[in-house]
């Protein structure tokens, strides 16, 4: 039989009352803004890792490799705003998007995830940051409209 | 007068380095002293600390390998070793996919966070788990805060037989 337990708030006890101030909350995300860590260095591990993984690719086991290519591609499109580079969180966030609907991978998914990896590529060379930037707005466009076709196909 | 962070310790469970030094820098601007934050990079390490020091907040990435930060949830929530199952855990990950946030809210966490975050998001969870801390659900099935965030009037025949037996602690 289920149990409901309403453990001692112990957490409360310890911080008291009073929240925090809209000053720190300032403070807290202007040093979010505000971090000096090149991003470079750590995406090209993160789309290295994603190489790997295409490059490594077993046909018998596509829900593994979707797995695999998830993990890299949700730390750049989490970190990528947070070190300066909205651009690659934004067709990042495109191929996570697509690929959290989908539970294995097939020959046409594995071509959009290497047009991802060509792209990410060139953002970081490029050092496009801005997700404004008409370039990778472009990138953006092409990896959607693959996505789209994608989709649409198997429906 | 704002909250006092004096006596609590926070573990950070990140996928590297840099992100976990982001976190430390927001958590101090936020008045957590840097001394009462610690850092790990993989699930066992996280969980080797948590035991030796219980720490009083637990914010855990996603982490790759491929879902190791619902591993150790469920590692804290139900593992023997654990010493306090009732810790409140903040997932952080880099997608709010709806399976992904089901997932994550099955093995037990308190809070979801996806990133890229802002301070203010970040604020709202840890004042949710000192605030509007869930009662905690033991079963077989499942160990964890109490999945059912809304109040909803259900019109529908009850089907549950067995009344809940509650405890305070």
């Amino acid at each position: 039989m289920a149990k409901v337990v309403v453990p001692k708030n112990a957490l409360k006890a310890k911080v008291g009352n009073g929240g925090f101030s809209k000053e720190n909350i300032d403070k807290a995300q202007k040093a979010l803004e505000q971090n000096d860590i090149d991003f470079r260095p750590i995406a090209g591990k993160y789309l290295d890792e994603i190489t790997t993984i295409v490059a490594n690719h077993d046909p018998a086991k596509p829900k593994e490799t979707l797995l695999g290519v998830l993990d890299p591609l949700m730390q750049l499109r989490a970190q990528g705003t947070l070190f300066h580079y909205p651009s690659l969180t934004m067709v990042s966030d495109i191929i996570v998007d697509f690929l959290d609907f989908h539970e294995k991978i097939d020959d046409r998914i594995m071509e959009i995830i290497s047009a991802y990896i060509k792209t990410a590529g060139l953002i970081l060379g490029r050092e496009i940051k801005k997700a404004e930037n008409p370039i990778c707005k472009a990138f953006a466009s092409e990896l959607r409209a693959a996505c789209d076709r994608y989709n649409n196909k198997s429906k | 007068m704002a909250y006092n962070f004096t006596n609590v310790n926070v573990l950070v469970v990140e996928s590297s380095a840099e992100m976990y030094k982001l976190f430390k820098s927001v958590l101090a601007m936020l008045s957590v002293p840097e001394k009462n934050i610690e850092s790990a990079f993989s699930y066992e390490e996280a969980f080797e600390k948590f035991r030796k020091k219980k720490h009083d907040i637990i914010i855990t990435d996603w982490l790759q390998n491929p879902d190791h930060g619902i591993k150790l949830t469920k590692m804290i929530r139900n593992g023997q070793n654990s010493p306090n199952i009732y810790v409140p855990v903040i997932m952080t990950a880099g997608s709010g996919h709806f399976n992904r946030v089901i997932k994550a809210r099955d093995s037990g966490i308190s809070e979801y966070l996806v990133k890229p975050f802002s301070a203010d998001s970040l604020s709202v969870r840890i004042m949710r788990v000192i605030e509007k801390p869930r009662p905690f659900v033991v079963s077989d099935a499942y160990k964890g805060p109490d999945r059912r965030v809304r109040d909803i009037d259900f019109k529908g025949e009850n089907r549950r037989t067995e009344k809940y037996e509650i405890e305070h602690l």
